[in-house]
Protein backbone atom coordinates (compact mmCIF):
# COMPACT_ATOMS: atom_id res chain seq x y z
CA UNK A 1 0.00 0.00 0.00
CA UNK A 2 1.42 3.10 -0.53
CA UNK A 3 1.16 5.54 1.79
CA UNK A 4 0.89 9.18 1.81
CA UNK A 5 2.65 10.35 4.83
CA UNK A 6 5.09 8.61 7.31
CA UNK A 7 3.17 6.46 9.85
CA UNK A 8 -0.28 6.31 7.95
CA UNK A 9 -2.41 3.20 9.11
CA UNK A 10 -4.36 0.78 6.59
CA UNK A 11 -7.27 1.58 7.59
CA UNK A 12 -6.20 5.50 8.03
CA UNK A 13 -8.23 7.77 5.71
CA UNK A 14 -7.13 11.08 4.79
CA UNK A 15 -9.77 13.71 4.82
CA UNK A 16 -7.74 16.93 4.22
CA UNK A 17 -4.40 18.12 3.31
CA UNK A 18 -3.39 21.45 4.07
CA UNK A 19 -0.64 23.78 3.37
CA UNK A 20 -0.14 27.38 4.18
CA UNK A 21 -1.76 29.91 2.03
CA UNK A 22 -0.31 30.57 -1.15
CA UNK A 23 -0.10 34.49 -0.12
CA UNK A 24 3.05 33.43 2.03
CA UNK A 25 4.39 31.87 -0.86
CA UNK A 26 4.44 34.54 -2.96
CA UNK A 27 5.64 36.37 -0.14
CA UNK A 28 8.90 34.85 -0.02
CA UNK A 29 8.99 34.38 -4.01
CA UNK A 30 8.70 38.48 -3.76
CA UNK A 31 11.67 38.64 -1.41
CA UNK A 32 13.47 36.33 -3.67
CA UNK A 33 12.69 38.58 -6.44
CA UNK A 34 14.43 40.95 -4.66
CA UNK A 35 17.56 39.54 -5.27
CA UNK A 36 16.97 38.82 -9.24
CA UNK A 37 16.32 42.47 -9.43
CA UNK A 38 19.87 43.04 -7.73
CA UNK A 39 21.03 41.24 -11.17
CA UNK A 40 19.07 43.86 -13.34
CA UNK A 41 20.16 46.91 -11.49
CA UNK A 42 23.58 45.47 -11.65
CA UNK A 43 23.66 45.13 -15.13
CA UNK A 44 21.78 48.42 -15.71
CA UNK A 45 24.03 51.03 -13.53
CA UNK A 46 27.40 49.18 -13.65
CA UNK A 47 28.24 50.04 -17.61
CA UNK A 48 27.17 53.46 -16.35
CA UNK A 49 29.65 53.86 -12.94
CA UNK A 50 32.07 51.29 -13.83
CA UNK A 51 32.37 50.87 -17.66
CA UNK A 52 35.76 49.22 -17.37
CA UNK A 53 33.86 45.94 -15.89
CA UNK A 54 32.23 45.36 -19.28
CA UNK A 55 34.94 46.29 -21.66
CA UNK A 56 37.98 43.67 -22.79
CA UNK A 57 39.27 41.18 -20.11
CA UNK A 58 37.12 41.93 -17.41
CA UNK A 59 33.74 40.64 -19.19
CA UNK A 60 34.02 37.08 -19.07
CA UNK A 61 35.12 37.16 -15.06
CA UNK A 62 31.81 39.52 -14.50
CA UNK A 63 29.35 37.21 -16.42
CA UNK A 64 31.04 34.07 -14.38
CA UNK A 65 30.35 36.01 -11.01
CA UNK A 66 26.41 36.68 -12.63
CA UNK A 67 26.46 32.91 -13.75
CA UNK A 68 27.33 31.73 -10.34
CA UNK A 69 24.54 34.23 -8.73
CA UNK A 70 22.08 32.96 -10.72
CA UNK A 71 22.97 29.06 -9.60
CA UNK A 72 22.56 30.18 -5.96
CA UNK A 73 19.18 31.70 -7.31
CA UNK A 74 17.76 28.77 -8.76
CA UNK A 75 18.52 26.67 -6.10
CA UNK A 76 16.86 29.24 -3.51
CA UNK A 77 13.87 29.21 -5.53
CA UNK A 78 13.65 25.48 -5.55
CA UNK A 79 14.34 25.16 -1.65
CA UNK A 80 11.71 28.18 -0.81
CA UNK A 81 9.31 25.51 -3.05
CA UNK A 82 10.46 22.28 -1.43
CA UNK A 83 10.01 23.68 2.05
CA UNK A 84 6.11 25.64 0.84
CA UNK A 85 5.56 21.89 -0.25
CA UNK A 86 6.56 19.81 2.15
CA UNK A 87 5.27 21.74 5.22
CA UNK A 88 1.64 20.20 4.86
CA UNK A 89 -1.07 19.34 7.78
CA UNK A 90 -3.05 16.34 7.71
CA UNK A 91 -6.65 15.41 8.46
CA UNK A 92 -7.66 11.82 8.58
CA UNK A 93 -10.48 10.27 9.88
CA UNK A 94 -8.48 9.42 13.32
CA UNK A 95 -5.75 11.87 14.03
CA UNK A 96 -4.30 15.24 12.95
CA UNK A 97 -0.21 14.89 11.75
CA UNK A 98 1.74 17.72 11.33
CA UNK A 99 4.84 17.88 8.89
CA UNK A 100 6.60 20.66 10.00
CA UNK A 101 10.09 20.56 7.70
CA UNK A 102 12.09 23.50 8.36
CA UNK A 103 14.80 23.56 6.53
CA UNK A 104 16.21 20.64 3.78
CA UNK A 105 17.99 18.80 6.96
CA UNK A 106 14.82 18.66 9.30
CA UNK A 107 11.62 17.30 9.36
CA UNK A 108 9.19 16.98 12.48
CA UNK A 109 6.55 14.97 12.46
CA UNK A 110 3.93 15.34 15.34
CA UNK A 111 0.16 13.98 15.61
CA UNK A 112 -2.78 14.44 17.92
CA UNK A 113 -5.75 11.78 17.94
CA UNK A 114 -9.06 13.02 18.35
CA UNK A 115 -9.35 11.91 21.76
CA UNK A 116 -6.79 13.66 22.82
CA UNK A 117 -8.61 17.02 21.66
CA UNK A 118 -9.49 19.71 24.27
CA UNK A 119 -10.94 22.47 22.04
CA UNK A 120 -10.48 24.10 18.76
CA UNK A 121 -10.36 27.65 17.79
CA UNK A 122 -9.56 29.69 15.05
CA UNK A 123 -8.60 33.35 14.24
CA UNK A 124 -8.24 35.79 11.19
CA UNK A 125 -5.84 38.43 11.53
CA UNK A 126 -4.96 41.66 9.41
CA UNK A 127 -6.01 43.38 6.55
CA UNK A 128 -4.84 40.50 3.97
CA UNK A 129 -6.14 37.78 6.74
CA UNK A 130 -9.70 39.15 6.25
CA UNK A 131 -9.35 39.77 2.18
CA UNK A 132 -7.84 36.19 1.20
CA UNK A 133 -9.09 34.25 4.16
CA UNK A 134 -6.42 32.73 5.69
CA UNK A 135 -5.50 32.68 10.00
CA UNK A 136 -4.78 29.90 12.32
CA UNK A 137 -6.45 27.23 13.74
CA UNK A 138 -5.51 26.10 17.31
CA UNK A 139 -6.02 23.07 18.51
CA UNK A 140 -5.81 22.32 22.30
CA UNK A 141 -4.87 19.28 23.47
CA UNK A 142 -5.39 17.49 26.88
CA UNK A 143 -2.71 17.37 29.51
CA UNK A 144 0.35 18.97 29.22
CA UNK A 145 0.74 18.16 25.55
CA UNK A 146 1.91 20.78 23.17
CA UNK A 147 -1.04 22.33 21.54
CA UNK A 148 -1.36 21.85 17.76
CA UNK A 149 -1.23 25.26 15.61
CA UNK A 150 -2.07 25.45 12.02
CA UNK A 151 -0.44 28.72 11.22
CA UNK A 152 -1.82 30.49 7.87
CA UNK A 153 -4.24 28.11 6.76
CA UNK A 154 -7.24 28.94 3.90
CA UNK A 155 -10.45 28.95 5.44
CA UNK A 156 -9.70 28.26 9.09
CA UNK A 157 -13.29 28.29 9.94
CA UNK A 158 -14.11 25.53 7.70
CA UNK A 159 -10.85 23.46 8.96
CA UNK A 160 -12.13 23.89 12.40
CA UNK A 161 -15.72 23.22 11.75
CA UNK A 162 -14.30 19.55 9.80
CA UNK A 163 -11.88 19.03 12.56
CA UNK A 164 -15.18 19.26 15.15
CA UNK A 165 -17.49 16.88 12.92
CA UNK A 166 -14.63 14.46 12.81
CA UNK A 167 -14.19 14.30 16.37
CA UNK A 168 -18.18 13.44 16.64
CA UNK A 169 -17.94 11.00 14.37
CA UNK A 170 -15.17 9.19 16.28
CA UNK A 171 -15.66 6.02 18.29
CA UNK A 172 -14.59 7.66 21.75
CA UNK A 173 -15.58 11.16 21.14
CA UNK A 174 -19.10 11.05 19.53
CA UNK A 175 -22.24 10.39 21.46
CA UNK A 176 -21.27 12.09 24.02
CA UNK B 1 29.77 15.12 -33.92
CA UNK B 2 29.31 17.93 -31.44
CA UNK B 3 32.04 18.30 -28.92
CA UNK B 4 31.42 18.70 -25.43
CA UNK B 5 32.18 22.23 -23.96
CA UNK B 6 35.02 21.21 -21.47
CA UNK B 7 37.26 23.04 -19.67
CA UNK B 8 40.85 22.90 -20.45
CA UNK B 9 42.84 25.82 -18.22
CA UNK B 10 45.45 27.50 -20.65
CA UNK B 11 46.49 30.47 -18.35
CA UNK B 12 46.81 30.56 -14.27
CA UNK B 13 43.58 33.09 -14.44
CA UNK B 14 41.42 30.02 -15.55
CA UNK B 15 42.52 27.75 -13.45
CA UNK B 16 42.05 30.05 -10.21
CA UNK B 17 38.81 31.05 -11.64
CA UNK B 18 37.93 27.31 -12.56
CA UNK B 19 38.71 26.25 -9.04
CA UNK B 20 36.80 28.55 -7.79
CA UNK B 21 33.53 27.80 -9.95
CA UNK B 22 34.13 24.12 -9.56
CA UNK B 23 34.86 24.31 -5.65
CA UNK B 24 31.31 26.48 -5.64
CA UNK B 25 29.40 23.70 -7.93
CA UNK B 26 30.20 20.89 -5.52
CA UNK B 27 28.61 22.65 -3.17
CA UNK B 28 25.58 23.87 -5.05
CA UNK B 29 25.67 19.84 -6.54
CA UNK B 30 25.43 18.64 -3.20
CA UNK B 31 22.51 20.85 -1.81
CA UNK B 32 20.43 20.52 -5.16
CA UNK B 33 20.75 16.95 -4.70
CA UNK B 34 19.83 16.74 -1.09
CA UNK B 35 16.99 18.64 -2.13
CA UNK B 36 15.87 16.27 -4.85
CA UNK B 37 16.79 13.41 -2.34
CA UNK B 38 14.11 15.01 0.40
CA UNK B 39 11.95 16.05 -2.10
CA UNK B 40 11.32 12.78 -3.32
CA UNK B 41 11.37 10.45 0.02
CA UNK B 42 9.04 13.29 1.45
CA UNK B 43 6.34 14.72 -0.94
CA UNK B 44 3.04 13.21 -1.32
CA UNK B 45 3.20 13.46 -5.56
CA UNK B 46 5.79 11.38 -6.79
CA UNK B 47 5.11 13.17 -10.08
CA UNK B 48 4.97 16.18 -9.55
CA UNK B 49 7.99 15.75 -7.27
CA UNK B 50 9.83 14.05 -10.21
CA UNK B 51 8.78 16.80 -12.65
CA UNK B 52 9.86 19.70 -10.40
CA UNK B 53 13.40 18.18 -9.94
CA UNK B 54 13.86 17.59 -13.65
CA UNK B 55 13.09 21.03 -14.15
CA UNK B 56 14.66 22.89 -11.82
CA UNK B 57 18.03 20.45 -13.45
CA UNK B 58 17.05 21.20 -16.76
CA UNK B 59 17.75 24.97 -15.53
CA UNK B 60 21.37 24.05 -13.05
CA UNK B 61 22.46 22.16 -15.83
CA UNK B 62 21.99 24.89 -18.39
CA UNK B 63 23.57 27.51 -15.78
CA UNK B 64 26.43 24.97 -15.51
CA UNK B 65 26.93 24.65 -19.72
CA UNK B 66 26.88 28.57 -19.72
CA UNK B 67 29.71 28.86 -16.72
CA UNK B 68 31.99 26.06 -18.15
CA UNK B 69 31.75 28.51 -21.69
CA UNK B 70 32.24 31.53 -19.68
CA UNK B 71 35.58 29.81 -17.80
CA UNK B 72 37.17 29.22 -21.32
CA UNK B 73 36.73 32.76 -22.13
CA UNK B 74 39.16 33.86 -19.96
CA UNK B 75 42.41 35.38 -20.81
Amino acid sequence: MHRLFPGQQDDEEIVLVIRQHWFYLSAKILLWLVFVAILFVFDYFTPMYIPSLFQGGALPYVNLMKNIYLMFLILGLFMIWIIHYLNVWIITNKRVVCVFQKGIFEQRISELTFPNVEDISSDTNGIFGTFMSYGNVEVETAGEKENFVFENVPKPKDIERLIFNLMDKHPTRGNV
Amino acid sequence: MQNINSFNPTNLNQLIMGVIFYGLLILITFFSFSCIYVLMKNGRSRGLSFFASLLYLMFFLTLVSQGVSLLNQIK
